[in-house]
């Protein structure tokens, strides 16, 4: 897929999002109060100790992450029904009689819906937590860099869930219940709401061996300071080979939705 | 009782929307607030007429022409501005709930059956919904499937059938309670001639046997034609003709054309008193002529006598061009 | 009277249209249990670090999910219609309510079945079992009789709450945000004491937006606990008067709704 084409798809998916601003709007309101209460429970939880740090977080640390990681998942809102609503109206099989990659399409409508929400929601939610809150970052240029580079690659994973999650749509009449699951686990083991610092031993075993911590806790232990330069860089490898395990599973995926589609006719 | 001859009553009734801009975004809805351009439409704008019972109505005109909108206000749905409407002898809007155990409404484009259970679900639950007895429910339901032909049908899911098939079972639907008066909003949109001349042959029959009420808007002018009696026409909320459809036709028979074939072309027709060629194509052609000074037996025997002619046929004037007329204004309407 | 065995018959007609898809059902059930399992993982994951939250211990958390979740339970299974009214008043669908011998209010109430009220009461009396069990509560026949009164004023509340901004629809028409927000965000705030919050946002959530009569304050009562924050003696007994007067300005604000659609039309 060329460039010119994704940024095509891109700013359509964009300007489909402006129409709904009523909606956004209401979505700040819905982050901001998610934020809130998270913040609001950890300062209880941690003024109920003496000891100011805990699992390597002092408070200001973790309303830091619990600010950001809200910003950086918030980012990442995607629409993960278009590839089912695609499949119930049979406009599936225009995919497959364009010349381009549906996955790259894919993505592109992603990335539209996701940078209108950035823009429109996370950065009010942003400038207010900071506002409301002690937040502390460190400013290295290097480590914005590092970080932006391994949410890139932190929102290629999210958009692959997605897709997998959708894709079972050839498959399943009705995917909510694997939406629900697919939910549950992206915010549970991704860190989206308590870091896997806190994890109990037995889960990290577990927890290392699913891709979700990569899409929202390690960038963001990037940006607050909690991992370090060189650590960064290998989250960022080890990003990138999830990218290529569930890059495989997709194509997979998808070259067996297409043979069932083309058998089935929709 | 005179009075319960008359099924619905209709008298300067009117209905005002307010749309005025409410404003794009929130910026624009804070706006409005405080200020608005205040614009206020009249759907429908005092109207009257009275149907008596049996009737068979048309209940025409264009899109925003105030046809639903009083369709609305009758079934209880909308709430008049002004004016007074009674359907046997309910107000509608004062006692929703009585009136509507009295009325039939098949929306055209919207089924009242629950989409994923069987067509004999649907029915059975607006039975207990419309309160109606087992024995009267089973006589109906037969009467229904006689002229309907429901029986393959009752154990689909609605989900499931064509669009034919769901309106047969829409309108089956709407007489389980045997209602007097029966509302029909575009109900054989989308069907195909055979759909429509079966669903037109069972909403006669029930008129004539039952002696249901029926009101009809349609854009379909041969349900006009073949079912309804009488014409009410609305224009910009307000009533353009009220009468008898067929009266319609007649004022208008000036409009008949005379279509002409010749064995080959290159004729023309000239010289016949009160005779104009309107259309020419190939070896047609098409003429009408003026029906007052001259009658259409001279006019037609004049042209066999004095040319050869292949085939010759007379064109009614159809209600769909007599009201695309009128709708242009470039019609008289005839005074009822 | 025989208007409720109407809307019995409805009801059961709206399971019947459930049951059609019957594999799904059980599915849809697991995953929402999964999804809840791992909402309680990320808070079994903090109690475990921090042993309690602002003074309730592990059993008292787990009874006071457990009075929320029988109340979003079973107002699932009465409101759950309500969800999603917009899409009824823009299709056109409420004409035809309108035209039928019934309230319109019982027709929209009555004509879903909500499947997942079945995993709200697993998750209920599983968390009433262990939450009785690990905060010792002394279960006197007062208490008993009381549970269920609790639950009935907590489904008011939430109904209530529900409904309310469901008749916005009637002005706003499209309010899908607006509802996802106050309908299942909030629900977040009640997850946690509400004492772990400023002294604003329990003002807010005692007196403003009352969802913490819906567990909050009867836990007390129940725990045989001391209060903190907002709470006085009464507030522990409030939630049936605050769900009756809850319920009662919801039913006058669909009234209203629905006055103004029979005015302005849609």
């Amino acid at each position: 897929m060329n460039p010119k084409l994704f940024i095509k798809f891109v700013s359509v998916s964009f300007q489909k999002q402006v129409t709904y601003r009523f909606d956004c709007f209401v979505g700040i309101v819905n982050g901001f109060l998610y934020v809130f209460i998270f913040t609001s429970l950890w300062k209880a939880l941690y003024s109920q100790f003496d000891t100011t740090v805990h699992n390597g977080y002092t408070l200001t640390a973790i309303v830091t992450y619990a600010v950001l990681v809200m910003a950086v998942r918030i980012s990442f809102t995607m629409d993960d029904s278009i590839i089912y609503r695609k499949v119930m109206d049979g406009s599936i099989s225009m995919e497959l009689i364009r010349p381009t990659s549906f996955f790259f399409m894919n993505l592109a409508e992603n990335v539209g819906h996701s940078l209108f929400h950035m823009m429109a929601r996370t950065v009010p939610i942003v400038v207010i937590s900071v506002l409301l809150f002690d937040i502390y970052i460190p400013l290295e240029v290097i480590r914005i860099l590092l970080f932006l580079v391994s949410c890139i690659a932190g929102y290629i994973l999210v958009s692959m869930m997605n897709f997998i999650a959708g894709l079972l749509s050839f498959w399943f009449i009705e995917i909510f219940p694997f939406l629900l699951f697919k939910y549950a686990f992206y915010t549970f083991f991704s860190g989206g709401i308590v870091p896997i610092d806190f994890f109990p031993e037995f889960l990290k075993p577990v927890v290392a061996l699913l891709p979700f911590q990569y899409m929202l806790y390690f960038p963001t232990t990037i940006l607050i300071g909690r991992a370090s330069l060189a650590d960064a860089q290998s989250i960022i490898v080890a990003q990138l080979i999830w990218i290529v395990i569930m890059g495989v599973i997709c194509h997979l995926m998808w070259g067996a939705g297409k043979k069932k589609l083309i058998i089935q006719g929709g | 009782m005179e009075q319960n001859k008359i099924a619905i009553k209709v008298k300067d009734l009117s209905k005002d929307f307010d749309i005025s801009e409410s404003g794009r975004g929130f910026s624009g809805k804070l706006k409005a607030l405080f200020y608005r351009k205040r614009k206020i439409i009249t759907a429908v704008d005092g109207i009257d007429f009275e149907i008596k019972r049996g009737e068979f109505v048309g209940y025409v005109g264009e899109n925003g022409a105030g046809k639903s909108t009083t369709i609305k206000m009758l079934t209880g749905i909308l709430v008049p501005t002004s004016g007074s409407a009674e359907v046997n002898g309910i107000v509608p809007f004062k006692e929703r709930k009585k009136n509507a155990a009295k009325i039939g409404v098949v929306f055209g484009q919207r089924t009242q059956l629950w989409w994923d259970l069987p067509v004999r679900e649907s029915f059975d639950l607006l039975r207990v919904i419309f309160r109606v007895s087992r024995t009267d429910f089973l006589s109906q339901i037969k009467k229904l499937d006689n002229a309907l032909g429901l029986k393959p049908l009752m154990d689909m899911p609605v989900r499931k059938l064509s669009l034919g098939q769901r309106m047969r079972c829409d309108i089956a639907a709407s007489l389980i309670h045997n209602p007097p008066v029966l509302f029909l909003d575009e109900p054989t949109i989308g069907l195909d001639v055979l759909a429509k001349e079966s669903i037109r042959n069972f909403l006669a029959e029930i008129n004539r046997d039952e002696g249901t009420t029926i009101i009809l808007t349609t854009h379909d002018m041969n349900d006009i034609e073949q079912l309804c009696k009488r014409l009410i026409i609305l224009e910009e909320g307000k009533i353009m003709y009220d009468g008898e459809t067929e009266l319609l036709k007649q004022k208008f028979v000036h409009e008949k054309v005379i279509e002409v074939e010749f064995y080959d072309d290159g004729n023309t027709i000239q010289g016949i008193p009160g005779v104009t060629v309107v259309r020419e194509q190939g070896c047609k052609k098409w003429l009408t002529f003026d029906n007052d000074n001259y009658g259409i037996g001279e006019v037609i025997g004049t042209i066999a006598s004095r040319y050869k002619i292949k085939d010759i046929s007379v064109n009614e004037p159809s209600v769909e061009s007599i009201i695309r007329n009128i709708y242009n204004n470039s019609a008289m309407l005839p005074t009822t | 009277m025989e208007s409720i065995k109407i809307y019995l018959t409805l009801f059961t007609t709206s399971i019947k249209a459930r049951m059609e898809y019957k594999a799904s059902f059980l599915f849809y059930v697991f995953a929402i249990l999964s999804f809840y399992a791992g909402q309680f993982g990320l808070l079994f994951i903090l109690l475990n670090r921090f042993h309690e939250i602002k003074g309730w211990s592990v059993g008292e958390m787990v009874f006071l999910y457990s009075l929320q979740a029988f109340a979003f339970g079973f107002t699932n299974l009465i409101f759950s219609q309500l969800v999603n009214f917009d899409k009824m008043i823009v299709d056109g669908e409420f004409d035809r309510v309108l035209v039928r011998p019934l309230s319109p209010l019982g027709q929209v109430i009555f004509s879903k079945f909500e499947v997942s009220t079945a995993a709200h009461l697993i998750i209920g009396f599983t968390a009433l079992y262990f939450g009785s069990c690990y905060a010792n509560i002394e279960w006197t026949l007062y208490k008993v009789i009381l549970f269920p009164v609790i639950v009935t004023g907590g489904v008011l509340i939430a109904g209530g709450i529900r409904l309310m901004v469901t008749a916005v629809a009637f002005w706003t028409l499209r309010n899908r945000s607006l509802v996802h927000t106050v309908i299942f965000s909030s629900k977040e705030f009640i997850n946690y004491p509400v004492n772990i919050y400023n002294m604003g946002m329990q003002f807010f959530l005692t007196f403003v937006f009352p969802i913490a009569f819906i567990n909050f304050y009867p836990a007390h009562f129940f725990l045989d606990r001391s209060g903190a924050g907002l709470l006085h003696p009464s507030l522990e007994m409030g939630t049936p008067i605050v769900g009756i007067v809850v319920i009662t300005i919801s039913i006058f604000s669909w009234k209203a709704g629905v006055n103004h659609y029979q005015s302005t039309g849609s």
